[in-house]
């Protein structure tokens, strides 16, 4: 166990504990960014192809199209031409994709002697897809994806509210005004030609990165890779959706669905992953809505009794963010009752900086989820992916945990009064539906969103 | 270790497999199954690549020893990052609560960290989180548990507090109110989610009002019916060190582990005397349960029926059988329902395993307008795997396989170790059982996977259960042949 000599360490030098990710990263010279991080705790290896490409990136009228893509990656290749996820099942192997705005996932973890499996297959369909694209395969998961967008959105309680937030918060022609999972009107009008076109600019080495974690040696995995990968025409780097930072507004909507308790969402536009403000708002939802003591929690669904509960987080996107504070009403309380208390809970704790013990306890627990990220070879796989799409750089834990670590009181406090300003705010109500009310959901427009709680952003898993 | 570096060099190129590894590699020099080929030849995509040998593993066992006062302990030093994940497991639960007081184990499980010791309910929580402490209280049907996920330098600290959250409860009356009131709204709020209404009318169909039936949360009406005073007694019968187990996995040397758990439960026993409700009878053979969601953009659906608890003797062919017949992604009932004819997001079998009975179901979320199709699709699924489709050579293979490679990866965290030594105490498993199920597994013969299979061909021991559209689905369903039986999601008759 080598674990043991590490908490003695510790107990010697508590600076010794911070989370660590060693990482190699270069090129192929087709552009292909590789992050190599070996682990040779257990016989297992986790490898992830990120493609710089999601829901922002589609253009007016194909909503839905990247997550949909996603799908059909699935559907076979030149020299694979089945199922992807059959070779997979024995070897006892996970593998998936999700499709969040900013970006397009696909991951696999197998036995390590397995690696070549997973190498050969991403490299085969990052290749030639094309050759094994059918109409019957796109009318195919074209079906599957709306029965997710019921599953998910449609059909769950408030599942429609994230997609209604995009309307709200950014204006027609925004790349986020929609979220991943699409209209049904545009996922029918996706044709074979919008699939092809959409592989050739995006599905290219110079576009993408490959991460490996686990149990290999890299002096022996990177000719692999070079053979694998090497002869790929390189395509070039598709340039990021360009869009103002949307002016702050002051809108109100009311939505009903089947639900027997209100919900409010407040929302603000924050700034984007990584850049000044972000971890401070961060730590804000915390001292809002983390523990009982929390500065909404506390007089709302504790003391008063008012709200069934409230959350504060933030959804960090890579061209700007937004920040939602959600409250549901209890039992017998009004939707009117539960803004005028939310408002005043908010205006109240958001007047002064957060109490050192307050900050505290958001740094710890943001430390110990550092931890966490860093524990199973996936998920570290993905931190680095998302490391190097958002700061080029994959080596960017220190970095990005000492954003939380050296946050003051007072940027975290400042952090709040300039964004989620009281007389600037998207409010969103979900009503319930009166009793003899119309078919709910089948009528709503379009789209579908990110859930408080999933990773930042992502959405759309293929399954 | 230096063995298999001279092996290498002797290869010459690289090998994926071996990194790290103490155990020798099993392939010889003659096998060119290895990526070698691979990076020597001209990229071949004329098939998948071989793999390289395999690096052997199996999870250790945890180490055990008793307290003073009889609690057991397990702990194994695992992963490479200073958390540890701690459970108590007391090996009785909702099973426990009265008929007429559903909701009754997960109330007063609910309650035990709303204040305890010298701490009230906010000073409590407020030391949690300067400890950087998770705590999460589970109960279903067969236990109550208490995880805490932790720093490890703050283990001691926090076994203290989950002594007082554990043996010294407060129980105060406004917390009692403030957390009923709060699992009646939740019950409200559940109400509304199709998965709820289906999940109510399996469980009335399969489980009735006895052992592994009754909501385990509770529903508005149960919950009304509790005081404090049920809550308190109901306390003193189950939360007794009598079968109680720890399991300490992580960053924690055992002496670490073992002298605070001492200092805070060493002298913890005492007998339970809650009584399990008896296993009632089966009365949802052959019939169809609806529960109405008018508008629902997607019918719930199941087809499930009485199986064997956790002490099955076909565990394990259960398991293979399984895998490919409704769990894998390529398995029989995705690859229909979802991959053939898009009907649904996705679609799946699984055995429910409670200690003493259990089930068998398969379960999709499908579109509104093929709601009779899915079933009829799932019911063919049933009757060919024993009948004109047995499962073949390679199903059973693919399956063991598997299962068998994907083991290791799923003792990778702290979190998901500890919460598989958890399971050994629910179900009276010997500490060897990790280690040994790989070899179970690998036995499990097609003929068994097949024996297995057509226990659950008659169709008319299945129960139908649809949440969704009444108006538009109900129609369709006529002359499914079986007895129509309509409920709400609170599980009334309708």
């Amino acid at each position: 166990m080598k674990l043991l000599p590490f908490v003695l360490t510790m107990a010697l030098d508590a600076a010794a504990s911070t989370p660590k990710l060693p990482v190699e990263q270069y090129q192929l010279e087709n552009g292909l960014t590789v992050l190599l991080s070996e682990d040779h705790a257990l016989p297992v290896v986790s490898i992830e192809v990120l493609y710089l490409v999601g829901s922002s990136y589609e253009r007016a009228g194909r909503s839905g199209f990247a997550h949909l893509f996603e799908h059909l990656m699935f559907q076979g290749s030149e020299h694979y031409d089945q199922e992807y996820f059959k070779p997979y099942e024995p070897i006892g192997g996970q593998v998936n994709g999700t499709t969040s705005r900013d970006r397009t996932n696909f991951f696999e973890v197998v036995p390590s002697n397995y690696l070549a499996t997973p190498l050969w297959m991403e490299s085969d369909r990052m290749q030639s897809l094309l050759p094994a694209l059918t109409q019957e395969k796109l009318d195919n998961q074209r079906e599957v994806v709306k029965n997710e967008r019921r599953q998910r959105n449609e059909n769950a309680p408030y599942g429609m509210a994230q997609e209604y937030l995009g309307e709200m918060l950014y204006p027609p022609g925004h790349p986020y005004r929609h979220t991943p999972i699409g209209s049904h009107a545009d996922l029918s009008a996706a044709t074979l030609d919008d699939v092809k076109a959409f592989f050739q600019t995006y599905y290219v080495p110079a576009n993408a990165s490959l991460a490996l974690v686990g149990d290999f040696q890299s002096a022996e995995v990177k000719p692999l890779i070079q053979r694998y990968f090497g002869g790929i025409p390189a395509g070039s780097r598709a340039p990021r959706p360009v869009a103002a930072v949307p002016t702050p507004g002051a809108l109100h909507w009311q939505k009903t669905d089947d639900v027997p308790l209100p919900r409010i969402y407040l929302a603000w536009h924050t700034p984007a992953l990584f850049a000044a403000g972000d971890a401070e708002l961060d730590l804000l939802s915390s001292v809002l809505s983390s523990g009982k003591t929390s500065r909404l929690f506390y007089p709302l669904v504790y003391d008063k009794k008012i709200a069934k509960e409230v959350e504060a987080y933030q959804v960090s996107q890579q061209l700007s963010s937004y920040y939602v504070v959600e409250a549901t009403a209890a039992p017998g309380q009004s939707v009117d009752t539960l803004y005028t208390e939310l408002m005043k809970a908010l205006a109240k704790a958001l007047e002064t900086p957060p109490e050192a013990g307050e900050l505290e306890r958001a740094v710890s627990a943001y430390k110990k989820q550092f931890y966490g990220r860093i524990e199973a070879v996936q998920s570290r796989a993905s931190t680095l992916g998302s490391y190097f799409q958002h700061t080029g750089r994959a080596d960017y834990l220190a970095q990005d945990l000492a954003r939380y670590v050296e946050a003051t009181p007072e940027r975290v406090h400042g952090a709040g009064r300039q964004y989620l300003r009281l007389d600037q705010l998207v409010r969103l109500d979900i009503l319930p539906e009166p009793k003899d009310g119309p078919g709910k959901k089948d009528a709503a427009p379009s789209q579908a969103g990110v859930r408080p709680g999933a990773a930042k952003g992502a959405t759309g898993g293929t399954r | 270790m230096s063995m298999q570096k001279v092996w290498l060099t002797v290869l010459g190129a690289s090998l994926l497999a071996c990194g790290g590894s103490a155990e020798p590699a099993k392939a010889t020099p003659e096998a060119p199954a290895t990526p070698n080929a691979a990076v020597e030849a001209a990229l071949d995509r004329s098939g998948l690549p071989q793999p390289g040998p395999a690096r052997v593993w199996a999870p250790p066992a945890p180490t055990a020893w008793q307290l003073p006062g009889g609690v057991r302990v397990l702990h194994q030093t695992h992963g490479s990052v200073p958390l540890v994940s701690l459970y108590l497991v007391i090996p009785r639960g909702t099973e426990t609560d009265p008929p007429k007081q559903a909701g009754l184990t997960h109330l007063m499980g609910d309650l035990l960290d709303e204040g305890a010791g010298k701490l009230d309910a906010l000073q409590l929580n407020e030391r949690l989180m300067q400890l950087a402490t998770d705590i999460s209280i589970s109960t279903s049907v067969d236990v109550v548990s208490v995880g805490m996920n932790m720093i490890a330098e703050n283990f001691g600290p926090s076994v203290d507090l989950l002594a007082d959250i554990v043996r010294r409860p407060r129980f105060d009356e406004h917390e009692f109110q403030r957390r009923k009131a709060q699992l009646v709204a939740q019950a409200l709020a559940n109400e509304a989610d199709p998965h709820t209404g289906r999940r109510v009318a399996l469980s009335s169909a399969l489980y009735g009002e006895g052992y592994g039936g009754l909501p385990t949360t509770g529903t508005r009406d149960s919950l009304a019916t509790i005081s404090l005073a049920d809550i308190k007694a109901h306390y003193s019968r189950l939360m007794v060190g009598e079968g109680a187990t720890f399991v300490v996995v992580g960053g924690l040397a055992r002496d670490e582990a073992g002298k605070h758990l001492e200092r805070a439960f060493g002298d913890w026993g005492g007998k339970a005397k809650a009584e399990a409700r008896p296993i009632a009878a089966d009365t949802g053979a052959g019939k169809l349960y609806f529960v109405d969601y008018p508008g629902a953009a997607q019918s719930v659906i199941g087809v499930a029926r009485r199986a064997p608890g956790s002490d099955a003797e076909d565990l394990f062919p259960a398991t293979v059988f399984n895998r490919s017949f409704g769990e894998s992604f390529t398995s029989r009932v995705n690859l229909n329902l979802r991959e053939d004819k898009g009907y649904t997001y996705g679609a799946m079998s699984m055995f429910q395993r409670f200690r003493k009975t259990g089930m068998f179901g398969v379960f999709s979320d499908v579109r509104t307008d093929v709601t009779r199709a899915s079933l009829d699709e799932v019911l063919r699924e049933l009757g060919d795997v024993c009948g004109a489709r047995p499962l073949t050579a390679e199903e059973r293979d693919n399956s063991v396989n598997g299962l068998l490679l994907g083991y290791p990866g799923s003792f990778e965290s702290i979190g998901l170790v500890a919460l598989r030594f958890a399971q050994l105490p629910i179900y009276d498993r010997p500490l060897d059982w990790y280690e040994r199920w790989p070899e179970r597994v690998s036995a499990v013969t097609l003929e068994q996977v097949n024996a297995l299979g057509s226990r659950y061909c008659d169709r008319s021991s299945f129960t139908l259960v649809v949440a969704g559209d009444k108006a538009k689905v109900a129609p369709t369903l006529e002359g499914i042949g079986y007895g129509w039986v309509e409920l709400d999601a609170r599980g009334r008759p309708r």
